[in-house]
């Protein structure tokens, strides 16, 4: 401990560090109020608050001094947009060329116009949109700050414009997101590598009343990203019952690009996650998906102070040694005794589920620190103003002013690792009794080194994460769902209750640093298995069987969403049939459960990786007509084949 | 006692065997021998022993748990392995720390098998998808594969087999009908170089196949096209020939010749007598179907 249990580094046991340090963020602000009553209305709502405010209430003087606050911040966007406006207008007086100078006059005007007052049209929507983004990121360098859902505050400002200059003005957006940066120190960026800015914009789902939303602007904005393909934002796509077939293929025409793009999301299964928290049936319709996978009420819902990243694998190592961390030989858990006097697997469990329970009550010790400091320390009146609850409250989102503060969100990390470790632990040592605790113990403790006739029965006759097998799956589900359990038993500073879910971002790989050996037969400081993916290599029956595994998760219980990487071979997803046949496993993976998924279409870079590094790749499958194989089996030449083959898009 | 059989792989995600996602249920045992059989450790119905020798460190640790003496060693760092003593216990299975060695076959139940199969049924769902017998050669096991097809009925799901032809025609016809669509193999049209090419004639097959059309409505030809064995404008224009003598013309799909299975004869210790034969592109696959289309016979190329 330190200075009053502020964190300086990360453990690597538990990670609160890297959202501590990070800007504040992870919100959908109310974009459609800024479009529908210009930035002139809010500063005339919160003279209106002011003005009702009881001068005898001592609460008050604070109030005022958020109110106005706001109100400035607002005043400095209108300034800023003005400024624009102007240096347009000189710009046309000095330009010669006429199609160029009408342009010019064109920004002049709707740079005049907006965000002071309410958009016109679609071309001031969208400016006016990202006056009011980028005076979020100036106060703001937090990530996830996200458009939420652009389809649908964008879609009446559409009208009769051209088809194609709408796209054109969605492009420069796009464009515009992919500018923009954020400040990390050096452990954040190993945690979130490559510096993503989670600026999530959503298209389709239903409306509040149950409707299906998809509209042409949802069209639009893939059509955006299929012509572009830039990183940011980060395309959301909701897939429902009702959601039209059109929409659905056309957002595997995207994916099937390889970008990355989009994510897919179960609308309805998420809604009912929502609903569990409290929420009316048309809030919990109306959610955007912010960030990675995590679902808020948009435009109500506060910041999440803190939160952060939770060890799964570290507290199964404390359970197998009495307390003691491996990698510094001390005492850092409960003493939860002598593993090797266990007598049944109940009681591995049992020990496993104190020191998890022990390291999440930790993290949450760091947490209402934070989150004092934070609300004592920090004010962000300009998003404040942007959130439902703050003008009418009089608090910014640091003091809870938001309609709802759920959170935070602690992020379960190394899911199959535990699962396949509980699973082999069950099997070997408790039902079939080949294998002794005490051997087990001593395998682990040497790395295997010496052991490894026992590290082969772990790797290949115990059950593994993400093939589907009840065994092992029910096994996963039951450690989750304790340290889900275990999370919700807390509150933040607001009164709010804590979520957990599975999002690694890339804090699997820093996690792994730290963790021993496993008796799922991973050796020490490997990186943890991905997200809710099986550990890579492990899954032997494709995207269907992983998918089958998550949805046994129960993803609607973890609150904060669960992320689902699949990996495709380009021919599965070839031609008008291959496409089709895409949308309906997406709608299959809504079926079984799960949140999320989004696709890694595999591309030649990988197949030339899987070459270089075949022991990182032995789970890349290559689909052909009516056969699969495992990449880095085949033969060199082979292997040659596929890759002029994916090239060529065959 | 229920009906079990020797299966040698469940592949779900199937995409190209039969309509929407699949799962693809491999029958052991089969009656050819063909050159380019890309899964030689499906034509034995036996249980059969794999062994990778790039994953093998020779540690020897196998030896002494085989109970039949069919491991031995063999001097410094070598192993030797004697087919006919083993009996696929799989005890060396167990011993090998590298995963140097597995047993290619199970024998399961219908049960078994539907509780696989059942499991991908949103996804059957979703695309009109469902399940595939192949091999293999699932008419090899007639009962088995009619208690299969049978169970997958009774649960509403779409079945399909994939069939070499090459069995008693009852049995086939038996199968045959309790399966929605039928993907009927046609390897040579000349009776001598099918022999050659697959070891037995193509007599029965053609009979076969002449039979099934009379009595079912969803059957697709599919014929492998395999560089210097069966691709010459002779060998289609034959084949044509043969297609246009058939009650009705079935739509032919042509199924480009890969190497997929290459590695797998290495883990058979046995001979891949094509060796260097070149795979099949897209264009080889595009004329061998223009051929077929100018006399009339829909034809359509598969990819890899």
């Amino acid at each position: 401990m330190n200075r009053g249990g502020w964190p300086t580094r990360s453990t690597g046991i538990i990670d609160n560090y890297s959202l501590i340090q990070k800007g504040i963020g992870t919100v959908v602000p109310n974009y459609r109020k800024v479009l529908e009553r210009g930035v002139s209305g809010i500063i005339r709502e919160i003279d209106e608050r002011l003005a009702s405010l009881d001068l005898t209430d001592p609460t008050t003087p604070q109030r005022v001094i958020f109110l106005k606050s706001a109100q400035m911040a607002l005043t400095g966007l209108v300034e800023f947009a003005r400024r624009y406006a102007r240096r347009a207008l000189e710009l046309a007086a000095a330009e010669t060329d006429e199609t160029r100078r009408a342009e010019l006059l064109r920004i002049h005007e709707v740079c005049s116009h907006v965000p002071e007052f309410p958009a016109r049209d679609f071309h001031e929507a969208v400016q006016s949109f990202w006056f009011a983004h980028v005076a979020i990121r100036i106060e703001e360098s937090g990530h996830s700050l996200s458009p939420g859902r652009f389809d649908q505050y964008m879609f009446p400002f559409l009208g009769s414009m051209d088809r194609d200059a709408a796209l054109e003005l969605i492009e420069c957006l796009f464009i515009k997101f992919s500018e923009l940066m954020l400040f990390v120190n050096m452990d954040t960026s190993k945690f979130y590598t490559g510096v993503p800015q989670w600026q999530n914009l959503n298209v389709g789902g239903r409306k509040p009343d149950g409707q299906d939303a998809t509209n042409e602007v949802s069209h639009l904005c893939l059509d955006a990203m299929i012509e572009l393909r830039v990183v940011q934002p980060d395309i959301s796509v909701r897939i429902h019952d009702d959601t039209p077939e059109d929409f659905v293929l056309h957002a595997c025409e995207l994916s099937r690009l390889g970008t990355g793009h989009p994510k897919f999301y179960n609308e309805d299964l998420i809604s009912y996650s929502m609903a569990c928290k409290g929420l009316s049936l048309t809030e919990s319709r109306d959610f955007a998906i912010m960030g990675c996978v995590e679902p808020r009420v948009q435009a109500k819902e506060g910041i999440h102070l803190t939160g952060g990243f939770i060890n799964l694998p570290v507290a199964l190592e404390l359970a197998l040694n009495d307390g003691i961390w491996r990698r510094t030989g001390t005492r850092v858990g409960l003493p939860t005794g002598d593993a090797r006097i266990f007598r049944t697997f109940e009681e591995v469990r049992g020990a496993f589920e104190a020191q998890l329970a022990h390291l999440i009550r930790h993290m949450f010790v760091v947490n209402a620190i934070a989150e004092t400091a934070y609300s004592e320390l920090l004010c962000s009146p300009f998003l404040s103003a942007l959130t439902e609850g703050c003008i009418e409250s009089g608090r910014p989102l640091q003091q809870g002013g938001a309609v709802y503060n759920f959170g935070p969100a602690v992020n379960e990390i190394g899911v199959a690792d535990t699962g396949d470790s509980l699973a082999a632990i069950k099997k070997l040592v408790f039902d079939e009794k080949r294998l002794t605790m005490d051997r087990l113990l001593s395998a682990l403790e040497h790395d295997f080194d010496g052991y490894d006739d026992v590290r082969a029965m772990l790797l290949h006759e115990a059950p593994k994460f993400g093939n589907d097998d009840d065994y092992v799956d029910t096994i996963t589900r039951e450690a989750v769902q304790f340290g889900n359990a275990q999370v919700m038993r807390y509150r933040n500073i607001f009164g709010g209750q804590a979520q957990s879910g599975i999002i690694a971002v890339t804090a699997g790989i820093p996690f792994g640093g730290v963790v021993g050996a496993l008796p799922s037969g991973r050796k020490a400081g490997q990186p943890l298995a991905d997200n809710s993916s099986p550990y890579p290599g492990n899954d032997r029956f494709g995207p269907t069987a992983i998918a089958r595994s998550v949805g046994k998760l129960d993803t609607a219980a973890l609150r904060n969403g669960t992320l689902l990487n699949l990996r495709l071979s380009p021919q599965s997803a070839a031609g008008p049939d291959g496409l089709r046949k895409m949308a309906a496993l997406v709608r299959g993976l809504c079926d079984v459960g799960c949140w999320h998924a989004q696709f890694n279409v595999v591309n030649t870079k990988t197949l030339r990786a899987a070459q270089e590094h075949p022991e990182e790749y032995t789970d890349l499958l290559v689909r052909v007509a009516g056969y699969s194989a495992y990449f880095t089996q085949l033969h060199r030449d082979v292997q040659e084949d596929i890759i002029r083959r994916t090239e060529h898009g065959l | 006692m229920s009906t079990s059989g020797v299966v040698f792989d469940i592949q779900r995600y199937s995409l190209q065997d039969g309509p929407g996602l699949r799962t693809l249920v491999f029958l052991k045992g089969c009656p050819l021998r063909c050159l380019w059989c890309s899964n030689p450790e499906s034509q034995r119905l036996e249980p059969q022993l794999l062994y990778d020798g790039d994953r093998c460190t020779l540690c020897l640790r196998c030896v002494p748990v085989c109970p039949s003496g069919a491991l031995t060693s063999a001097g410094e760092g070598a192993l030797s392995y004697d087919l006919t003593r083993c009996t696929c216990c799989g005890a060396c299975v167990h011993a090998c720390p590298n995963g140097a060695r597995r047993v290619c076959g199970e024998t399961m139940t219908v049960e078994h098998v539907l509780g696989l199969v059942l499991r991908d049924a949103p996804f059957y769902r979703r695309s009109a998808g469902g399940v595939t017998l192949g091999g293999g050669e699932p008419t090899g096991q007639p009962q088995f594969a009619r208690a299969l097809l049978e169970a997958c009925r009774s649960h509403g799901l779409d079945a399909a087999i994939e069939t070499c032809g090459y069995a008693d025609t009852r049995a086939l016809l038996s199968v045959a009908m309790l399966a929605d669509h039928v993907f009927f193999d046609v390897k040579h049209a000349d009776s001598a170089r099918h022999r050659e090419l697959t070891g037995v004639p193509n007599e029965l097959i053609l009979d076969n196949l002449r039979a099934l059309l009379y009595v079912h409505n969803d059957v697709t030809v599919r014929y492998p096209l395999v560089p210097g064995c069966n691709d010459s404008g002779d060998d289609l224009r034959a084949l044509a020939h043969r297609l246009l003598h058939l009650p009705r013309i079935p739509l032919v799909e042509m199924v480009p010749y890969h190497r997929f299975g290459e590695h797998k004869y290495r883990l058979l210790g046995r001979p891949y007598t094509l060796e260097g034969t070149p795979v099949c592109d897209k264009q080889n696959s595009e004329q061998a179907c223009a051929i077929l289309k100018q006399h009339g016979i829909r034809c359509a190329a598969l990819v890899h």
